[in-house]
């Protein structure tokens, strides 16, 4: 479906959650040194996402408005989030161990990571812009999209920052100033995808 | 085991509590700045009303279509003003669109926007605002980047035509809306 | 008694200056990195922005410390979360009522405040080992210095970007606005120049360094430090890798 392809594509490319959000930057600044610790961080989140996602909106729809209890949507958010990624730990150290042991120690940040929570709660509001052409499914491929495109961000910037490693940086920009410039230029490169999603599905 | 129970059941009743005393405080809060909220969002509708349709002295809301309110001077029915709301580029923008029995935008507000300030909020000026201010264009106005625009068409603002277009779908919105109205009166 | 009561005061003046500068949470620790480039576009949203941080983070500070004795340790981070969660929905209930405009402003990033990492990291390494006082205060100065840096960043932004401060016009007449400041990719240029500046200014020549836990520059600020499994180490300290 076209829409659903939109919505994928513009979640990586035109409002990627990383580098247009500025949501998860903590990972992002942090994890993002080596491939492999990039590749797992990112795909834990994703996997967080989508199913706080697919929690989370029922809940807002069937519970808390109806019983008008709307103002609760922060508190009872972040603790699904949290409960969701406890849960997570346990199933991964109980039936998939090597897994565990490769995302296992990524999965409590992931309870602070911004990108998380922004997610649940931005596609409440693209529902609220589009009632009839945004519901649950829509949702879900928005937060895969995130996910995907936190992925895309976190991979590209691994690769710059292992270049960055091998360079002579001048004395106080070593460490995160140099980093942080880096991401301004990869930022600047994704500016360029605007308009590339409408333009080619319309 | 006894022990195990109660490892378990202290901790667990101790953030039961801790939820509870917060939920409670959540819900007095709440009660407090609800009717606030409520009567500021209803005053804050009508003086972007009076601006969206400037000749009305009273709104009333249209009976079958919740967000179309009709204006009236002196009691006399002199034009409508829409509400639609469409995705802009921090987040979903809401505008009122007010026209007039003669088919011209008499105003544009925007109620909201999460738009960056110094370019999609530029949105808000009245100098792109005044733009709309003109007959109701049969296709819906369109947006240009060139800064030549002709009738029906906008100037989009610089560096914000994700912000412009949003403002645009959403005037053309209403006036889908305008046309079902009028066709019906 | 005067020695001590003078020795009690420096303490309480510590815990509060410390996050104005030497640990500034944003320049230093490198937490609530999020707000920090996503609202600095306007001087005044900054401010905003930090007001209210700064209000959760005594508030949580204040209550955790409060409890610390209550909680167990099993539940913390839910507690916490809890907590912290109940402070900002009632900054977003007040602004609505309020201050509707600087809510509209800070969009999604006013219910971030939840998992913005100064407040966790506060409440875990020092609002739950340390008494309500030097608690307030930690919170105090760390709010205030997170404030300061994002009004910096703010400025800057908002200066070169769109040419006024605070709304007002001042560079607009003399030079055009350079977007590239409101758009991300200033955001992440100017927050590096001011580390870069932060750095020269505290003298730090040396690489510093990071465990690559979550960017942060030792466990001083992370939340989980006490349980970390990347250093192995219980007590939070840090281990050079």
């Amino acid at each position: 479906m076209k829409q659903m392809l939109a919505i994928f594509l513009t979640a990586i490319l035109t409002e990627n959650y990383i580098l247009d959000k500025f949501l998860g930057i903590c990972p992002f600044l942090g994890v993002s040194k080596k491939r492999d610790s990039a590749v797992g961080m990112s795909i834990a989140v994703t996997v967080v996402m989508v199913l706080a996602t697919a929690v989370t909106w029922p809940i807002y729809f069937g519970i808390l408005i109806p019983k008008h209890l709307a103002y609760l949507e922060t508190i009872v958010f972040i603790l699904v989030i949290a409960v969701l990624v406890q849960f997570i730990e346990i199933v991964l150290k109980r039936y998939i161990p090597s897994l565990y042991n490769a995302l296992g120690v990524y999965l409590p940040l992931i309870t602070t990571n911004c990108a998380v929570l922004g997610v649940t709660m931005l596609v409440l509001d693209k529902q609220a812009a589009n009632p009839t052409a945004y519901g649950y499914a829509q949702a879900l491929m928005n937060a895969f999209g995130a996910g995907i495109g936190f992925l895309v961000a976190m991979v590209i910037f691994s690769g710059v920052r292992e270049r960055i490693e091998l360079n002579d940086v001048p004395k106080f920009w070593k460490g995160l100033p140099i980093t942080l410039v880096a991401a301004s230029l990869v930022s600047v490169s994704f500016l360029g995808f605007q308009g590339l999603v409408t333009g080619m599905l319309g | 085991m006894k022990l195990n129970v109660k490892e378990i059941l202290k901790p667990t009743l101790i953030l039961v509590v801790i939820c509870v005393v917060v939920t409670a405080c959540l819900a007095v809060t709440n009660a407090a700045t609800k009717d606030t909220i409520k009567a500021r969002d209803a005053a804050d509708a009508k003086a972007s009303r009076q601006i969206a349709l400037p000749g009305a002295d009273s709104f009333e809301q249209s009976a079958d279509e919740k967000t179309c309110y009709i204006g009236k001077k002196n009691g006399k029915e002199i034009g409508w003003v829409f509400t639609t709301s469409t995705a802009s580029y921090g987040g979903d923008i809401k505008v009122m669109t007010g026209i007039d029995n003669d088919g011209k935008i008499t105003g544009v507000v925007l109620v909201s926007t999460s738009d960056t300030p110094g370019l999609g909020l530029n949105a808000k000026k009245e100098s792109f605002r005044n733009q709309y201010k003109q007959q109701v264009p049969d296709k819906g106005f369109e947006v240009v980047k060139s800064g030549n625009a002709g009738k029906g068409q906008i100037n989009a603002l610089t560096g914000a035509t994700i912000s412009s277009k949003a403002v645009t779908k959403a005037v053309n919105e209403a006036i889908t809306e305008y046309n079902k109205v009028k066709g019906g009166d | 008694m005067a020695r001590e009561t003078a020795k009690k005061q420096n303490g309480l003046w510590h815990e509060f200056s410390k996050g104005l500068i030497t640990e500034n949470p944003v320049l230093r620790l490198v937490l609530g990195c999020c707000s920090t480039l996503a609202i600095t576009t306007a001087a005044t949203n900054a401010i905003g922005m930090g007001l209210a941080t700064t209000f959760v983070l005594v508030c949580s500070n204040a209550v955790i410390s409060l409890l610390r004795k209550v909680i167990p340790s099993k539940v913390r981070i839910p507690c916490y979360i809890v907590v912290i969660a109940g402070f900002v929905t009632i900054v977003q209930l007040l602004m609505s009522a309020y201050l509707p405009s600087l809510k509209a402003a800070l969009g999604v990033y006013l219910p971030l405040i939840v998992v913005n990492c100064i407040i966790f990291g506060r409440a875990e390494m020092f609002a739950s080992k340390n008494k309500v006082l030097p608690s307030i205060l930690d919170g105090l100065g760390m709010g205030i210095g997170f404030t300061a840096a994002l009004l910096c960043m703010g400025i800057i932004r908002e200066l070169f970007g769109s040419g006024t401060l605070f709304g007002l016009p001042v560079l607009s007449s003399f030079m055009p606005s350079i977007v590239i400041f409101l758009l991300p990719p200033g955001g992440f240029f100017v927050f590096g120049l001011l580390m870069a500046i932060a750095n020269r200014l505290s003298g730090e020549g040396k690489e510093p360094e990071e465990i690559g836990c979550a960017g942060l520059k030792g466990c001083a600020g992370c939340a989980l430090a006490a349980n970390c499994s990347i250093t192995g180490n219980k007590n939070g300290e840090a281990e050079k890798k």
